[in-house]
Order: C-alpha cells, then structure tokens, then sequence
C-alpha cells in the first residue's frame, strides 16, 4: 500500500502464458458475469465508430491525388482518384524550408511545455491551500476566463498593449528606453507566443489539476501534520503523489502533440517579418495549398502528424510503464 | 503535549501559514495578469466610439456609453447564436457526461475482459483524423446536416476526457465496491449509487471541459451548417470580426458615430463573456471542498 | 430522495438531449430522417444502410437531370409554387431575417431561402457541398470559385434559359463581361457582376494636413520625390513622436486585392498588378519589372531611414485605422471604407476638420510614369448547379430581380433618394442605410450601364467617402485620366493553372515585400525568390496567360 493509501495501479504489464482457448473462455465467462459492464460501452463505441472510425477511410487520400469531384459523391470520390504513393509527402519532405519548419515547430512546442507544464499545477496546489471562499472563487474564474477568447481577439488585445506603439511600449519610451518591437523581432517573438498561451491556457489546466487535488484523501493530510510534516513536506509526500496519475497523462498527450498543436494562435499572430522562427509545419503547408482546395497535401501532413504523436504517446507511455508502473491504459 | 510536540507542531503551522501567503500573494498577480487584458475588451465595450477606434481606451471606459452593447443585443442575431450555442452545449455536455462515463466505468475494471483492446481503440481515435471531408460525408449520409445533431456530435466522446475520469476511477479503492457486490448490487447499481457520488470532482471537470469544447467550437460549426439560423456565439464573432470593414460600409453609415465595428466585436466578446462567467461559481464549489473518501468507508 | 430527484432530472436532460439533437435549421426534409437516425442509437447497420441508399438516389437524381437537360427548357413554375435555394458568400447578419429579403419577395414574388458559406475555408465548403449533392439553386461565387466549378462540370449551360427568361440578363450585361464566363465554344455558364466603378484610385492614403502644414509642407505631394522628400522632412520636425507612414491596408474593397504595399507608391514606378503585359506583348510578372528592384529599393531606405511604421508587417486594416484615427501616425493607407469609419472618429477626437484631412492619390515617377489599373473587373459569378431542378424558375427570378434594379438596390424615389441637380443619385440618410444596407448581398445581375449611375449613390450616403472619393476619383478622372491602364487578363476566363497557383504565389510575393520592408531580406534574396517562383507554378502560370492573351488580342485585332 503507498503512502497515498492508493493501490499501485494494476496495469503492470505480466506475461500471459495462458493458452488462446483459455482466454476466449475467460472471456465469455466474464461476458455471461457481467453483460452490463458491456453495455455500458455501447455509447461510446457507437459514437467513436460513427464519427471517428468511419472517416478513417479518408486518410487513403494522403496517398491519392484527390478531386473531390470525381464519382457520385466525395466518397465515391475517395475511390476514383488516382493513386500516387509518397508524391505528398515527397512534397513536403523535399522542400527546402522543411526542416526549419520542423525545426520551429520542434522549439516552440517544447519552450511551451518547458515553461508552461508546471504552473497550473502550482497554481492548483496553491490554490488548494486558500481558505478563504471568495478569493479562492474569485481567483479560479479570473485565470479561467481569458481560456473563451478566440485566438483572434487575443492577438487584438495584446497587440493594443504590446504594439510598437502601444502601452508597455509608451512606458518603456517613457522611461527612457527604446521601443520593444514584440510583434516583429525574431529575439522576442517566440516569447510573445509561449507568453499569450500561457495566458489563454493557464486556467483551464489548473482546473483539471484542481480537480485531482480534491480528490486526494484529506485523513491523510492529518496524518501528515500529526506526524509533524510542514507545508512543503505535505505537498512532497500527499499531494504530488496524489496528482501523479494525472500529470502523467497530461504530460504523456502534450509531448504526443508537440508536432500538432498551436496552428490557430501562430496562423493569427505571425507574420512574414518572423517565419525564420515562427513558422511552424502547419502553416508552412497551409501557405502552400492556399488556394488550391489540396485536400490530400493536408491529409498528408495529418497523416504524418498522427504517426509521429502516436509513436510518442506510445513510447512515453512505455516508459512511464517502466519506471514508475503507471501507464494509460 | 510535550515540548517537542509542541515545536513541532507550531512549525506546520507556521511553515502553512508562510506558504498561504506565498498562495495569497502569487494568486492575486496572476489573476491581475489574466483580467486585465479581459478588461481593456470590457472597457472598449461600453466607450465612446471615436475613444475605441482612436486606441484611447486601455483599461478603463472613456465616455461612458452602453449603445453598443444594446445595438448587439437588439439588431444583431446575437440572441439567436446565444440560444443555438447553449441548446448545442448543454445537450451535448449532458450526452457526452453520461457516454465518458460509461465508458472509462469498465475500462477502469483491470479485470475487465477486452479493455486493453477497446482502450486502444480509443487511443488510435484520439490520434489519427481522416481528414474534414469524410467526417463531413458521415454527417451527410446520417442525414443530420444543419442539424444541432451534428454541432453535438464531433465531441460526443472525446479521448482524453474519458482517460482523466478512467485515471480517476482507476485511482478509487476497490473495497468499498467489493463490499457492495457482496452485497448482491449489480454494476450499473454499484456505478450510480457508489462510484458516481464519490467522483464528484472528475465528473464536475470533465463537465466543464467538455461544456468549454462545445462552448467554444467554432470550425466543426461551420462546416455541418448553411444557415445563418443555426449559427452558434463563436460562429457570430468570428463573422463580425471577418466581416468589420463591410459591415462598417454598408451598415452603419447611417446611424451615430458613437459606435464602430470595433466597439460592436468588443461589445459581442464581452456579452458572450456574461454566460460563463455566471456559470463557472456554480460548477467550481466542487473543487473548492475536499471530501473525504476515508469516511465513504465501512 | 434529493439523490433520486437529480437522478431523475439527469436522466430527463438526457433525453431531451437526444430528442433535441434531432431539430436543425431551414432544411425541414432533413428532420424526419434526423430523428430516424436520433432513435436507432445502437444499430450501425442502420447508418450504413441509410448511406447507401441515399448515394443511390443521389446517382438516380442526377441522371434524370442530365436527361432532361437535353431536351428544350422546361417552363417555370412560377413564383408560390417554388421555393428556390441561395448560396452566397460569407456575411454576418442572417439573409433570411434582412429586410432585404422581403423587399426582393414583394417584386419578384418567389419564396427563397438564403444559405451562407463560412468565412473560413469557403472554398473548401463549397466543393464538399456542390460535390455531396448540395441541392442549391443559386449559387453566388468568387472568380475562382466559379473556375473550379466549371472545370469539374458542376454547372448547368446558360444560353437556352437566358434566351427563355433571361432577356434582361443578356442585354444588360456587356459582350465582353459574358465572354469572361464562356468557355471557347460560347457556352456561358455564369452571370457576371462586374465592379461598375472601374476608374478609382481605390487604394489611396489619407494624411493629416494639419500636422504636415506645422512641419512646412504646404500641399499634397503628387510625384513621389516630393512625397519622398515630405516624409524625411515629418521624421526630422516630429523624430519618434508620429508614426510617419502607417500601413499597409490589407482589407479587399470591390475589384481590388490587398497589396502589402501602397499602390499610390507603385504607380510611380509603373507597376500596376501583379501579372503584366509589355508593349511587345509578352507577359511578365512584376518581379522581372525593370523598376521592380527601383521600387524595393525605395521601399528599403524608407524603412531604414525610420519613415515607415516599425510594425508595418504585422498592421492589421484595423490597427492601421486605429493609429490614424488616434493620431498616431500622420499618413495612413486607406480606401473608402476605411476612411468612412476613420474620418468621423478623428474629427471628434482631436478636434480637427475636413480642411485638415488630404487624400494622396497616384504618385507619378520622376519621369512621369504614373499608372494605375483600372478595375475592370469580375467581382463575382452566379452559377446554376447543374443538379438544380428549377433552372428556369431560378432565371426568372434573377431577371425579375434585374427589372427591378432600381428599387431593390436603392430604394423608392422620395423615401429612399433623391435627384440632385445634375440628375445624380443623392440618399436620404439613415433609412437609405437602414433598408437598402445590405443590398449588395443579394446581387446576381446588374445591367451594367444603369448600375454603374446607381452605385455612387452608395458613396454618397457617407461625407467622407464622399471626400475621398472626390479626390482620388473624380479629381484624377477630370485631370490625369490617362493613369489609368486596363488590366490585361479582366476578361480572361478563369483558367486551371491560374486558379491553382496565383493565390499563394501572390502571397509569397507579399511576404517577400514585407520581409524586405522588416529588413530580414534584401534586394539581394531577389534572385533566390525567382527560382522558387518559377518552381512553385509561375512559369505554368505565364504559359497559360501568354498563351490566352495572344489568342484573345489576335482575334480581337
């Protein structure tokens, strides 16, 4: 038993030398056991298959050079466009910006992680120990609300405050100093990125850390101070084991994404001025098919990008497995 | 109590004190942080028209004025967005609660047989997409374009929801189901009466999350709908904002200049703000008190 | 009991949930099925089954249809009898609910229901739609919309309906905007609406006279040492106080792209659009101008030597408003639209007059090279789907519509306008605004020569478009008429290679321009951009354009 009082989660892996027959038994001896638990399933396979499965079909276009128009309907459309192999993603691979874009999308993303991974969790244990109701309530919804702006409105207001002639910027010159150009130096705009999502996401992260926090065994605190451990102790040895389970997962998918995430914010807030360090591979192939209605080159790249998160999760997970016994599923 | 007892004890306390402070002090410079930028909209919502297009406006209203806000409630279809946007989020929140549910239910059971299996299904779903024109076609052939069925869909379970409350689930001790089953309950009883109640937490954010998700879907809104009549709040912002330079044009020639295309899209982004921010106290007093599984025990 | 009662609401929610899912929007025939779909939740069979049957009638549909097509027009229906179906682009009040809609119903009598593209990936939503059987029976396009429908042979000919019921429509449009939206046997397959305005300078910039005066200048530069020359001498009065130049304004008005750079600027080196033709005739893209490296040049020391606005790469049409209107910045790129909001605003916020306000128009070249292109162009076409079953219904209602031009775009004599001395249209404001606001929505055809008297009445209705229109139009028109130059390709129809590459080969052009404008590339990475252009389709694209325009000259010589 840990000294969270929980169990040690039992998806350890161990070799099953059971025999196929024995297992197909088991298994309709559970079914006949328990024929709710499947039930309860129904939902969500129905859904999944539906609109999840179904579409997967389309993923055949990243091979295919794709005319929608083709056939009686766009998935008959599927069927008729002709093949051509790797042809996208020679596209894609062959450019000569490819690797910068890589590159980019490889730095941002892990400046975000590296900055932005830990503070909703310190901002939840923090939380956790306000008392009082109001500010606590306060608090929560302050950091939360600016998680309902579209990326659009976002890069309005900061650009108000952060323009080459906007606020900060009329301080700085106030005070003396030369004017910062956030929007369009390449020193500093990676920064305006990691800082504007961290502004936007802080709040809805918190939450969910928040969540687990309230969920951990409050005996256990007691114990813990009756056994003389102060604050940091306290956290040390309740609450982080507590959140364990949780930040894995959420680090697990964030280092899965590294390749897929942040098209919206960096689409509205870039500009030619800083494509040397903001140009990430999703809107470098979005430039590329602008106008072309190129349904495959897209395809393409959601392709690759699944293939690379899915053998991240997978080896994350393995190695969360591995040494700390805790796996997704 | 005896002397060392005594210091040690003053020393919890006075370490969680200290560190309350820190909470206190590290908590109102991050909400300052975060509402201020919220608060140069708000400002520019309720000014003066020639202060919003001329950038006077910083954090504070210059000029006082509510028309535009009363023209984006009255002229516009922001009423109509508001309705479609809460009709699609809280059916859809409450079918996708109730689906999360159970579903991370039996795939949290490490005795379940096949949840490896269907749990990497999820996995594979949450990872791979086939693209917007094959969902877009699945929406077709069930028949439900323009429909709220299809805004509700998309989101109807989504992965990584489902695998916070499996993690949760999967976090909750055993003997208290064991004893009920001793009892003779079912599963779907053991689920409503027992393990519901005591995942409170994870339920109410995962709520939250997904009611954020709908709330805030903008592109899968857009490409199941044709008529202006089922657009949701994000849709209507994101078209007065595309549309500002016309809508200034052909629109509001004739009216006052008190109001501009600026100040209507800060006025529409501050009135969307109104539902959520009423919203949220309720589900967060959920996160605010702790329970005590220990005393669900026995 | 309060557990079984939210137990019990919980599950009431839930089942209304489902049930409302089922309701939708305009398209009643779907709700039946949708609630069909809705009830039989478990049964995948019954979702793939109800796909295959309805790609089968799909199919039975459309073969009907071409049969049918064969044979002579069908009469109409006739209003009351129909409901037709329109599809335009993306705009942000409800088309159904405008009181447009009624106004259109009272002339023409039809019921008609108004659908909308996204703002984003319009494009894309409109291939899913026409090519997943969308059954619209109008279908408003951009230019390039209207290309990728006719290749893929979405459209239904024309020439037979027009003939029928389209006789107004025929005669008002010109020859020249019909033989845009032909292909080379003559079959049309699109109304045109062509820009009726096309000698404006549209993209202009505006400037604060007042300031100007303060520092010396004493009038509006028109060549473009002088408005050299005026900028270095409002850095050195004002230094870091006023954004000198603000721009670019990168909001589209009728029949004209957004430059990242001022066109009033680029007339003076002779560049006029993007693709160009010679005077042997040869087609050339406006890097392999011989001016074209002058013009960066220019552009580069302006930015170096601080006269432009620092974030001129990251302005958006709205900051760039603002910082005018703010009065931060003494010269701003503009257009009509921009002005109407930014004029009133400044006005009230420092104090100042129209007196103090100066429109710059073309800037002439020290060798007295001024060009500006006229827009004389397409804006956009109307289609019929080739699987719309009320063809003849739906050009009878254009045409009704075309009848009535006068009292659906403007408005009733008295009410809505007034004739002024020289028998122009003048507006009566706010109701012109408040009930023929939105009009230009619901166009599918004009007659051309009457539309091109009634649409000024469109500038009238605000004073300082009205200003600026003055000025940079009706000012050049009576003294420089000559500026102005056709655009070689306004009536070439759109064509495959075009319409595939042009779009993000412009836009490479505009980020090359504004790197170089931000300093992170010089004139030295010209050569570089070449090569990639030519690999990204702009040879293709030039192929296809010389061999239109040699074709097209040849046969009109």
């Amino acid at each position: 038993m840990k000294s969270d009082g929980r169990k040690p989660h039992t998806s350890v892996y161990v070799p099953e030398k059971i025999s196929t027959k024995k297992k197909i038994h088991d298994f309709f001896v559970y079914f006949r056991q328990h024929p709710t638990m499947y039930l309860m399933l129904v939902p969500g396979l129905f859904f999944l298959f539906v609109y999840k499965f179904m579409p997967l079909y389309g993923i055949l276009t990243a091979f295919k050079k794709y005319n929608i128009f083709l056939g009686k309907n766009p998935l008959d459309a599927v069927a008729k466009s002709p093949w051509v192999g790797m042809a996208n993603f020679n596209r894609l691979f062959n450019s000569p910006y490819f690797w910068k874009v890589l590159a980019n999308t490889l730095i941002i993303n892990g400046l975000k992680i590296a900055w932005l991974f830990p503070l909703p969790i310190i901002c939840a244990i923090l939380l956790n120990e306000i008392r009082r109701k109001t500010f606590k309530k306060f608090a929560q919804t302050a950091i939360y609300i600016p998680y309902f702006f579209s990326w659009v409105v976002i890069f309005g207001i900061f650009y108000s405050l952060f323009g080459s002639y906007g606020v900060v910027n009329s301080a700085v010159k106030a005070l003396g100093g030369e004017r910062i150009s956030f929007f369009t130096d390449t020193h500093v705009f990676r920064s305006v990125l990691v800082f504007t999502e961290g502004w936007k996401e802080i709040g809805y992260n918190t939450v969910i850390y928040l969540a687990a926090i309230t969920g951990i065994d409050l005996t256990l605190y007691e114990a813990a101070r009756v056994d003389g451990a102060n604050i940091w102790q306290q956290i040390w040895h309740v609450t982080l084991p507590g959140l364990l389970p949780t930040i894995i997962l959420m680090l697990i998918l964030k280092v899965g994404y590294i390749l897929d995430t942040g098209f919206e914010q960096v689409l509205v807030f870039y500009n030619p001025a800083v494509y040397e360090v903001a140009d990430i591979i999703q809107t470098y192939v979005y430039r590329l098919g602008m106008g072309q209605m190129d349904f495959s080159l897209s395809t393409a790249l959601g392709l690759f990008n699944s293939v690379i998160a899915f053998i991240l999760i997978v080896g994350a997970n393995t190695i969360s497995r591995k040494t700390l016994s805790r796996s997704i599923w | 109590m005896s002397k060392e007892k005594q210091k040690a004890k003053e020393s919890v306390l006075a370490s969680e004190k200290f560190f309350r402070g820190i909470a206190y002090v590290f908590m109102t410079i991050l909400s300052l942080m975060a509402i201020l930028p919220c608060l140069h909209v708000i400002s520019k919502a309720v000014s003066t028209g020639e202060n919003v297009i001329s950038g006077n406006v910083l954090f504070w209203p210059r000029g006082f004025q509510l028309e535009a806000i009363s023209y984006v409630l009255k002229e516009t279809e922001f009423f109509n967005a508001l309705k479609n946007s809460l009709i699609v989020t809280i059916c859809g929140t409450a079918i996708a609660v109730f689906t999360t549910i159970t579903t991370a239910y039996p795939l949290s059971k490490s005795s379940f047989k096949g949840h490896k299996v269907i749990t990497m299904f999820y996995v594979i779903s949450m990872v791979f997409y086939g693209g917007m024109v094959p969902a877009y076609m699945v929406v077709r052939t069930l028949g439900i374009l323009d429909t709220y069925a299809a805004c509700i869909l998309p989101f109807a379970i989504v992965p990584f929801n489902m695998f916070v409350m499996k993690s949760y689930f999967e976090g909750l001790p055993e003997s208290i189901e064991e004893s009920a089953r001793m009892d003779g309950a079912g599963d779907i009883k053991i689920l409503t009466a027992i393990v519901v109640p005591m995942s409170k937490p994870v339920i109410a954010t995962i709520t939250l999350l997904y009611a954020i998700t709908y709330w805030n879907n903008y592109f899968h809104v857009t490409m199941y709908t044709k008529s202006a009549s089922m657009r949701t709040l994000q849709v209507y912002l994101y078209n007065v904002i595309y549309n500002s330079q016309t809508f200034a044009e052909n629109t509001l020639n004739g009216l006052t200049i008190n109001i501009n295309s600026e100040g209507i899209l800060a006025a529409a982004v501050t009135m969307s703000l109104v539902p959520i921010v009423a919203l949220y106290p309720f589900v967060s007093r959920y996160f605010i008190q702790g329970i005590t599984i220990g005393s669900v025990k026995g | 009991m309060k557990k079984r009662r939210i137990s019990v609401l919980m599950a009431a929610v839930l089942i209304v949930s489902t049930m409302v899912s089922g309701c939708g929007g305009a398209s009643s025939a779907t709700t039946a099925a949708a609630s069909k779909a809705a009830a039989a939740a478990t049964t995948k069979a019954a979702t793939a089954a109800a796909g295959a049957a309805t790609t089968k009638a799909a199919a039975a549909a459309t073969t009907a249809k071409a049969a049918a097509a064969k044979t002579n027009v069908a009469a109409p229906k006739g209003p009351g009898k129909v409901q037709l179906k329109r599809l335009g682009y993306n705009v942000a009040f409800d088309p159904n609910k405008d009181i447009m809609a009624s106004v259109i119903k009272e002339k023409t009598g039809y019921d008609v229901q108004y659908f909308t593209l996204p703002a984003q990936n319009s494009d894309e939503k409109l291939a899913m739609e026409v090519a997943g059987g969308g059954d619209y029976d109008v279908v408003q396009c951009s230019v390039n919309q209207f290309q990728t429908l006719k290749s893929q042979g979405a459209l239904m000919p024309l020439n037979d309906l027009l003939d029928a019921y389209g006789k107004d429509v025929k005669s008002g449009v010109s020859e020249d905007s019909w033989r845009a939206c032909s292909d080379e046997n003559g079959t049309i397959y699109g109304i045109p609406y062509k820009y009726p305005h096309p000698q404006e300078v549209a993209a202009f910039m505006v400037c604060r006279l007042d300031l100007m005066k303060a520092a010396g200048i004493t009038k509006v530069p028109t060549t473009i040492d002088e408005f050299y020359n005026d900028l270095v001498a409002l850095k050195k009065f004002y230094g870091d106080k006023y954004i000198i130049l603000s721009g670019p304004f990168r909001a589209a008005s009728e029949g004209n792209e957004n430059w990242v750079f001022p066109k009033t600027i680029a007339s003076a080196f002779g560049i006029y659009n993007d693709w160009m033709v010679d005077k042997d005739g040869k087609v050339y893209y406006m890097t392999e101008s011989p001016n074209f490296q002058k013009m960066i040049d220019f552009l580069s020391k302006c930015s170096k030597e601080g006269l432009l606005d620092p974030d001129w790469a990251v302005n958006t049409t709205d900051t760039v408003n603002e910082k005018f209107s703010g009065g931060k910045s003494i010269i701003a790129c503009s257009n009509r639209a921009g002005v109407s909001s930014t004029t009133p605003a400044i006005i009230k916020n420092l104090g100042i007059g129209y007196d103090d306000l100066g429109y710059i128009a073309a800037l002439s070249g020290s060798d007295g090279t001024c060009t500006y292109m006229r827009t004389e162009a397409i804006n956009q076409v109307t289609v019929i789907l080739k699987s719309c079953k009320n063809a003849s219904d739906a050009i009878n209602w254009i045409n009704l519509k075309q009848q009535n031009q006068l009292f659906i775009n403007i408005g009733v004599e008295g009410t809505h306008f007034t004739y002024d001395k020289d028998h122009k249209i003048s507006p009566i404001n706010p109701i012109f605004a408040q009930e023929r606001g939105n009009s230009y929505w619901y166009i599918d055809s004009t007659n051309e020569k009457e539309y091109a008297e009634e649409w000024p009445s469109r500038v009238r209705k605000s004073d300082a478009q009205w200003a600026a229109f003055q000025v940079t139009t009706l000012d050049v028109n009576k003294n420089t008429p000559k500026i102005f130059v056709n655009n070689d390709f306004a009536f070439k129809p759109s064509s495959e290679n075009y319409s595939t590459y042009n779009t993000s080969l412009f836009k490479s052009l505009n980020d090359y321009i504004l790197q170089v404008l931000a300093g992170t590339k010089t004139i030295n990475d010209l050569d570089a951009f070449k090569k990639e252009w030519a690999n990204a389709g702009g040879e293709k694209v030039r192929t296809e354009l010389q061999t239109w325009y040699t074709s097209f000259y040849k046969n009109k010589k």
